[in-house]
């Protein structure tokens, strides 16, 4: 009789576990479901995740699978995210259209990098005080390497501190995109921007993207570089951008033809190099796409 | 036959003396922009770029205005080595200034594009300094044998 009312006691805790149980599964079923859903918002095909110009801005990513579509000259268009804004990364990326400036914004500017940026001062574009940069800078060198300036022959840091310019413009990558892995660029890059802003942090720093070469640049036997390459490391640089702060100039959208390409006329014959006309839309494109 | 003779020989005199008169060519003052521009027309060059005193004070370190005449064309694009000046001196003093200027011109292109571009390095390995009269002249480019033709002819014109 003992035996038999102890086996029926145990039979009911046992249901009732078993209830109790069955209870929890079901709510995190649930929960999992609902969490899930909550975060499945699809990314546009082929695209990067962008930023809305709206005053609500969010987070840009990079997809990991995508690639910049560099088969249009076309803007970059943010997709729309419910991420939530980060109270530190608040840059617009790409910076978007904006109201013309007048040639007296250059005056608060100074322009950073290699070859391609000596164009700007050798061409009369801009005065040489306006234009650190040499023809081999590479983002392995930028913080080492002295170069001749109108300060003198410092390196580049030493003159954006001497300078204190209010907007600092940055394009490197062109030299190491070849044979430089993407991670050591950007990691050499944030090294380098986090240097400068440490010691001027009220400048706006924007990171022009590399632009593109011809298609005779990407077969050619002498030093090709490859346009597909040249893209990735772009979307690498926008992510970094985002991620650090940073605006980015995507300068590509007015340099590339429908074949994702620079046209032959846009620069000298080794497809890569400005010719000046270039380097007024250069100019032009700086002028219009500012950040607020 | 004896004032034959004493003809003859003045007439052989008067005859050297001339020939010795039109031998002095570095009367000759060809104009500097005359210089360069035909070395433009004759060999081919990137997209070149005419120099304001700005830019000979940066890549030189001299004072244009000091100079009694000067016409300089350069590369724009970073790319580029090309590089073609003539600069007229008032003073004797200044030759030795513009040459050393021009030598280190070229010392510091050749760093510039070392590693970089080899056919730039090229046209420096090969970049000459050379000097008539009061003319200096700097010579960066495809042909710079051509381009030394052209700037000691400019001295053989009437």
């Amino acid at each position: 009789m003992y035996k038999f009312t102890r086996n029926k006691v145990k039979k009911k805790r046992y249901r009732i576990d078993m209830v109790f149980l069955s209870g929890v599964i079901v709510f995190a079923a649930c929960f999992a479901i609902y969490m899930f859903r909550g975060e499945l918002i699809p990314a546009d095909e082929g695209g990067i995740k962008g930023v809305s110009t709206s005053d609500d801005s969010s987070l840009v990513t990079v997809n990991d699978d995508s690639v910049v579509d560099s088969s249009s000259s076309e803007e970059i268009i943010p997709a729309e995210t419910s991420q939530p804004v980060s109270d530190v990364q608040k840059a617009v990326n790409p910076v978007p259209l904006s109201e013309k400036k007048d040639m007296s914004y250059i005056d608060s500017c100074v322009f950073v990098g290699d070859s391609l940026t000596v164009g700007l001062s050798s061409y009369n574009v801009l005065s040489y005080d306006k234009v650190l940069a040499s023809i081999g800078m590479n983002i392995n060198k930028v913080n080492t390497e002295p170069i001749k300036t109108t300060a003198g022959t410092v390196t580049i840091k030493q003159a954006l501190l001497s300078i204190k310019p209010a907007n600092i413009y940055i394009m490197l990558g062109s030299n190491g995109v070849a044979f430089l892995s993407n991670e050591t660029m950007i990691t050499e890059y944030i090294t380098f921007v986090n240097d400068i802003r440490a010691d001027l942090p009220d400048s706006k720093i924007y990171v022009i993207s590399i632009p593109p070469v011809t298609a005779q640049r990407e077969t050619t036997n002498d030093h090709p570089i490859q346009n597909a390459d040249i893209d990735v490391y772009n979307s690498e640089l926008l992510k970094m951008a985002n991620d650090n702060n940073l605006y980015f100039i995507d300068l590509n959208t007015a340099l590339k033809n429908n074949e994702g390409k620079v046209d032959p006329e846009k620069v000298q014959n080794d497809g890569m190099h400005f010719t000046k006309d270039t380097y007024m839309i250069m100019l032009d494109y700086i002028l219009t796409h500012v950040a607020s | 036959m004896k004032i034959l003779k004493y003809f003859l020989c003045s007439a052989i005199l008067i005859l050297l003396l001339a020939g010795c008169t039109q031998q002095q060519g570095t009367e000759v003052q060809p104009e500097v922009e005359d210089i360069t521009k035909g070395i433009l027309e004759q060999i081919e060059f990137s997209e070149m770029v005419e120099a304001t005193t700005d830019n000979i004070s940066f890549m030189y370190d001299l004072n244009a205005d000091e100079f009694d005449d000067y016409s300089v064309y350069y590369a724009g694009s970073g790319g580029y080595a090309d590089e073609i000046a003539v600069i007229k001196v008032s003073s004797q003093d200044d030759i030795d200034k513009v040459k050393t200027a021009f030598d280190e011109r070229i010392t510091s292109r050749t760093s510039d594009f070392k590693g970089y571009a080899p056919l730039e390095s090229e046209k420096l390995e090969n970049a000459v300094v050379e000097q008539k009269g009061n003319y200096i002249f700097l010579a960066i480019c495809d042909d710079t044998d051509k381009a030394v033709n052209i700037f000691e002819d400019s001295f053989n014109k009437q």
